[in-house]
């Protein structure tokens, strides 16, 4: 099956955001052959095209590496990995470099000096990037050095011949058919793992990737913590104002509809009370504010107009590299022979149970995208390449094409609505509790074991929604069996029958696994090097105050 | 309201939103001349076909109504 349907590489990259198009560059430099395959458009697809700031770490811009180590466990209330915290740190400057050599530009101000961003009370780190672009000059980047790019062909599951992965398949979004991609090593860049929420444009981001490294017996972790981002409440799927207008659109809707992520105004409850934020951008006190019954909450932007906003605009995704697969080494690689992992479907535990800042996000996935796209290089060395039986990749597609058969049973829009309609409400991923936490997992284990299986379409583009919609019934799995295994509440996560951060027995990550037909769950120690200073008070620990958490000197 | 409209007269068939749209909502009409709005209900309101446009002829407006739950379907 020699044909361009049928492709065998030295590695297959999956997903082309920052992580994607890095690990495709490095691995090609080393001399690779190098197939990078996505969904939409690789520069154009994923959470990256909205990226506005890259986080860099560079002495000789006056930045305090102790300082800056200490600030991101603090606000990620000591979950985080410090190793990956610090090599984030140590080879962000590479990364900017590497951009700026493939021609991606910064903002600069009339005197020529870079932009940099910063929050209140923040590290200022993050150069500006020119937003929307760099994706396409990236991919540029890559196309010279030799990257093949295969573009609108959706990946569904892995390859594996004797336990190592050998490959991956799906099918094109545009005539249907079956797509094959033998690789001695796969590097998986899907990004994080979202719910198609009504606010963050992140529909296409549906845990795809992590599903299919799930179901070959891939550790997974990170996926109890949330990004609980806001949108407005007239236009809750609108969060894009401030670049539209930028652009000079003159369509669309006018841009006093309020910035996109709306995170440096104060946020107002229905009594006008100011709400207090704690650091870090991600934040829970517009849930805990609806919960008592004080919603809508407002946010009063920089030129004081108020507008109205509503919670979980990215209800799905956990912390920005905090989700997906577990890393076992500095190397990117999953505990699956061959198969790497970097950027939001990669989970460092860079910045731990709350994103400490900005630029993070991108920093990280070029960071780790390098890391895994050299790993894979090295790895294929000593790799001879497998050859997949016939029948076997015969067997991968008729899986695929299973709901493609079937002439009666439900369409993935109905199941999708149907799973959000359990997952959205604020009561059951933002204000946790275990009753509602389990009550939910029931439902959702019927739709995973009933519906799911039933799923039926008609065409290329409903045979994607059917897919991702199997992704998502597995990533809401994961979410709440998570939730429910961590019996505290650290940062984003947050339990109502637990509200109190649980110290040391919860300086821990959550890893799962498949094990048979069930999930397997596991505590993960973190170092006791890494634990803070348990002596201090909890308060002096942890700044942020979460409901009903009783003090201890009130104790 | 999803993506609103497209309008074939300014449309030059480049196809660059076919691509852009990162959730295949966007297509090449049947003669495969002009970009039509193919699948609305998957749109997310992110804009980038908007921006991306040259000829700027498409329009994205900012609602977004939910569709209805029914029982099954
Ligand atoms: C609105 C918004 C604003 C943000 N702002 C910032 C910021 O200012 N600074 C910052 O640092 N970070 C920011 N972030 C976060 C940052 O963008 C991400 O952390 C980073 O871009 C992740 O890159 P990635 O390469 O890991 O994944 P992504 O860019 O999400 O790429 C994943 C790719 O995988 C593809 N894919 C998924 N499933 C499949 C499949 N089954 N088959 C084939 N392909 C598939 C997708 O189409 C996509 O192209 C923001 C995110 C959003 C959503
Ligand atoms: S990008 Fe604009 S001009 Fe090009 S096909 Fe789409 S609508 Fe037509
Ligand atoms: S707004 Fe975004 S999702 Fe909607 S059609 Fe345009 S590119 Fe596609």
């Amino acid at each position: 099956m020699a044909d361009k349907n049928h492709i065998k590489v030295d590695i297959l990259v999956i997903g082309g955001g920052f992580a994607g198009l890095f690990a495709a560059i490095k691995a090609r430099e080393q001399g690779c052959s190098v197939t990078l395959v996505d969904k939409g458009y690789a520069g154009k697809s994923g959470s990256s095209p909205y990226a506005g700031h890259f986080a860099v770490f560079n002495p000789d811009w006056g930045h305090d590496f102790d300082a800056w180590m200490d600030h991101v466990s603090t606000i990620g209330e000591y979950v985080n990995n410090r190793d990956w915290t610090e090599m984030l740190f140590t080879e962000s400057l590479d990364r900017y470099h590497d951009l700026i050599e493939w021609g991606v530009e910064f903002e600069h101000d009339d005197k020529g000096e870079l932009i940099f961003d910063t929050y209140e009370g923040m590290v200022p780190n993050a150069p500006l990037l020119k937003r929307w672009v760099f994706g396409t000059v990236i991919r540029k980047h890559a196309v010279r050095t030799g990257v093949k790019f295969v573009n609108r062909v959706m990946l569904t599951d892995l390859m594996t011949v004797d336990g190592t992965v050998s490959g991956a398949v799906g099918f094109s979004l545009d005539d249907g058919e079956f797509r094959s991609y033998q690789a001695k090593a796969v590097v998986m860049c899907t990004g994080g793992g979202a719910l198609k929420p009504q606010g963050w444009p992140v529909s296409e981001l549906t845990a795809d990737g992590e599903y299919m490294a799930y179901r070959i017996g891939a550790e997974i972790s990170g996926k109890e913590f949330n990004e609980p981002k806001s949108a407005s409440v007239d236009y809750p799927a609108y969060t894009m104002g401030m670049e539209w207008t930028e652009y000079g659109a003159s369509v669309g809707p006018p841009p006093d509809l309020g910035p996109p992520q709306a995170q440096l105004v104060k946020c107002i409850n229905s009594e006008g009370e100011e709400i207090t934020n704690r650091p870090g951008s991600n934040f829970l006190e517009l849930e805990f504010e609806a919960h008592q019954g004080r919603a809508p909450v407002y946010y009063r932007t920089e030129d004081g107009g108020l507008t109205k906003r509503i919670g979980g605009a990215a209800t799905g995704l956990s912390v920005h590299t905090t989700e997906g697969l577990a890393p076992q080494s500095m190397n990117c690689d999953s505990n699956i022979p061959g198969l790497f992992a970097a950027g939001d479907s990669c989970s460092t535990m860079v910045v731990g149970a709350t994103y400490p800042g900005i630029g993070y996000g991108s920093a990280s996935a070029a960071v780790t995208g390098a890391r895994a796209g050299l790993s894979a290089a090295a790895f294929i060395k000593d790799v001879p390449g497998t050859k997949i039986p016939a029948a076997q990749l015969k067997d991968y597609e008729t899986q695929i094409f299973v709901p493609t058969k079937r002439t009666g049973g439900f369409g993935p829009q109905w199941l999708t609505q149907i799973l959000q309609n359990a997952m959205f409400p604020y009561y059951v991923l933002f204000v946790k509790h275990g009753d509602r936490l389990q009550a939910t997992l029931t439902m959702v284990e019927f739709m995973r074991d009933h519906l799911a299986p039933q799923l039926m379409v008609e065409n290329p583009h409903d045979l994607r929604l059917a897919h991702e919609v199997r992704s998502m019934i597995y990533n809401a799995e994961t979410k709440l069996r998570t939730s429910l295994f961590r019996e505290e509440s650290r940062g984003t996560h947050y339990r109502e029958d637990f509200p109190r951060r649980d110290d040391p027995d919860w300086l821990a990550w959550i890893s799962l696994q498949r094990d048979g037909d069930q999930m397997k769950l596991w505590k993960r120690p973190i170092p006791e090097k890494w634990w803070p200073d348990l002596s201090q008070p909890y308060e002096k620990l942890y700044e942020a105050r979460m409901p009903g958490e009783v003090s201890e000197a009130a104790e | 309201m999803t993506i609103d409209r497209i309008d074939r007269d300014l449309c030059n068939s480049c196809r660059l939103c076919v691509f852009t749209c990162p959730m295949d909502v966007i297509r090449m009409d049947a003669d495969n001349v002009k970009a039509i709005i193919a699948y609305p209900d998957d749109c997310m309101l992110c804009g980038l076909c908007m921006v991306d446009c040259e000829k700027n002829a498409i329009f994205v407006g900012a609602d977004r109504n939910p569709p209805l739950i029914t029982s099954w379907g």
